[in-house]
C-alpha cells in the first residue's frame, strides 16, 4: 500500500470500464446496521472494552451487561461451570452452547439444547457455526455478543 | 454554525458519533465495503460480514486513531482494515467448508490449497480493486439521489457507462449535443466530489 497516497480524480475510462464489470445495484445494509447500533448501545454500558475475544452477555433484567472472555473454550449454560454458568437463566439448558476455537476460527455449537441456538435474528436454529465479530447469539431468552478485539 | 459542523465526520466518530454520523458513515463507506469485497471473491453473505467485522474494528480502534486527512491516512487505515476481513472471511468460508467436509469424509485435502483472490492478492491490486469500488460506490450514490432527474441520469448512464455516441443520445433525448456533454462534465464534477470526499474521510463541512 502507498502510504503518500494522493487523490486522483476519476478518469471518463476508469468510470465507463465499471459499466462492463459490475452492476451497480445496492445492496440492503439495513439489518446488519441495525445490529451494529445495538452492538454499540451494549458495549457502551461497559467500564472497560474486553481486550480478548468474549461473549458480551446482556442480561434480561436492569443488571449491567458481563464479559465472558472465550478463551480456548466457553460452555454455557445452567449447569455449565465456570464463567459460563448462568444458573438464574431459566430457559436456558443445563449445558446449552459452546464457543471454541478450531482451525483458527471461533466456532459456535448447541450441545443439544431444548430452546435451540440462534444467531443474528435468524430464525433457523444453528448447530454448528463460525462466528463473526459482531455477531449476537440468542439462547434460551438470554442475548450474547461475540467480539473478538485480538489481531488488529 | 454549531461547533460540531465544523468537525470532520472522521473526528466526530473519534469521538464516539452520533447515530447521524454513523448513518453517514454507511452512506459514505457502506457501499465501497461491500462492492470491495465482492471483488476479492466474497460473496453477497460474506460482503456483508465484512461490512460488520469492519465497523466493529472501526467503533474499537478510531477513537486512538491519528487522522491527517492531508495524507489521505484515513482511506489507507480503511483499507487495511477491510482486506484484513475480507481475507477473515474467505478464510472462514473454506473452514466452514472444511468442517462440513470432516464430517462426512476425510477427503478434504482439495481444500486446503492456498485460497484465490484476497488470500493473493498484492498490494497494487488491493488498491485498484478499492479505487474501482469507490468510485462504484459513489455512482450508485450519486444514481440514487433523489434530488438528480431522471432525465439527467440515463444521459450519465447513456454516455458515460454504456458509451453510447452523444449524437444518439441527443437524438433520443431530443435535446442539443452540448447540452449533453454539459450534463456528462457536471455528473462527472459531482462524482470527483463525492470521490475525493470518501478517500478523504469527509473532511467537508455537512452542516
Amino acid at each position: 500500500m502507498n502510504p503518500n497516497y494522493q487523490h486522483e480524480d476519476a478518469s471518463e475510462a476508469e468510470v465507463a470500464a465499471l459499466s462492463g464489470t459490475v452492476t451497480i445495484a445496492s445492496v440492503d445494509t439495513r439489518a446488519v446496521r441495525e445490529r451494529l447500533a445495538c452492538a454499540a448501545a451494549l458495549l457502551s454500558c461497559l467500564t472497560e472494552q474486553p481486550s480478548e475475544p468474549s461473549l458480551v452477555h446482556q442480561p434480561q433484567d436492569e443488571s449491567p451487561p458481563r464479559v465472558l472472555p472465550v478463551g480456548g473454550e466457553l460452555r454455557v449454560g445452567r449447569m455449565a461451570g465456570g464463567i459460563g454458568c448462568l444458573p438464574d437463566c431459566a430457559e436456558l439448558s443445563r449445558m446449552h452452547f459452546r464457543v471454541h476455537v478450531d482451525k483458527g476460527c471461533f466456532i459456535l455449537e448447541d450441545l443439544g439444547s431444548r430452546n435451540g441456538t440462534r444467531v443474528d435474528g435468524v430464525k433457523e436454529p444453528v448447530t454448528r457455526r463460525a462466528l463473526r465479530d459482531g455477531d449476537f447469539i440468542l439462547a434460551g431468552g438470554q442475548v450474547f455478543l461475540f467480539v473478538n478485539p485480538v489481531d488488529e | 454554525m454549531s461547533l460540531s459542523t465544523h468537525l470532520s465526520l472522521v473526528g466526530r466518530l473519534k469521538a464516539g458519533g452520533s447515530a447521524a454520523d454513523w448513518e453517514l458513515f454507511y452512506q459514505k463507506y457502506g457501499g465501497a465495503i461491500t462492492a470491495f469485497a465482492r471483488r476479492m471473491g466474497c460473496d453477497d453473505h460474506e460482503a456483508m460480514d465484512v461490512l460488520q467485522e469492519t465497523v466493529m474494528v472501526v467503533m474499537r480502534k478510531l477513537p486512538n486513531f491519528d487522522y491527517d486527512p492531508e495524507r489521505g491516512r484515513f482511506r489507507n487505515w480503511l483499507l487495511t482494515i477491510v482486506s484484513n476481513k475480507a481475507r477473515e472471511a474467505r478464510r472462514r468460508a473454506h473452514v466452514d467448508r472444511l468442517v462440513s467436509l470432516d464430517a462426512e469424509s476425510s477427503e478434504s485435502g482439495a481444500l486446503h490449497e492456498k485460497l484465490p483472490g484476497v488470500e493473493t492478492a498484492a498490494p497494487g491490486e488491493l488498491e485498484r480493486n478499492w479505487r474501482q469500488a469507490l468510485i462504484e460506490s459513489a455512482l450508485r450514490r450519486m444514481l440514487e439521489d433523489p434530488r438528480t432527474n431522471n432525465e439527467t441520469i440515463e444521459v450519465f448512464r447513456a454516455v458515460a457507462l454504456e458509451g453510447r455516441p452523444v449524437a444518439e443520445v441527443a437524438l433520443q433525448h431530443g435535446i442539443k449535443e452540448n447540452a449533453i456533454y454539459q450534463i456528462k462534465n457536471r455528473m462527472m464534477n459531482r462524482l470527483q466530489a463525492l470521490l475525493s470526499d470518501m478517500e478523504q474521510g469527509g473532511i467537508e463541512m455537512e452542516a
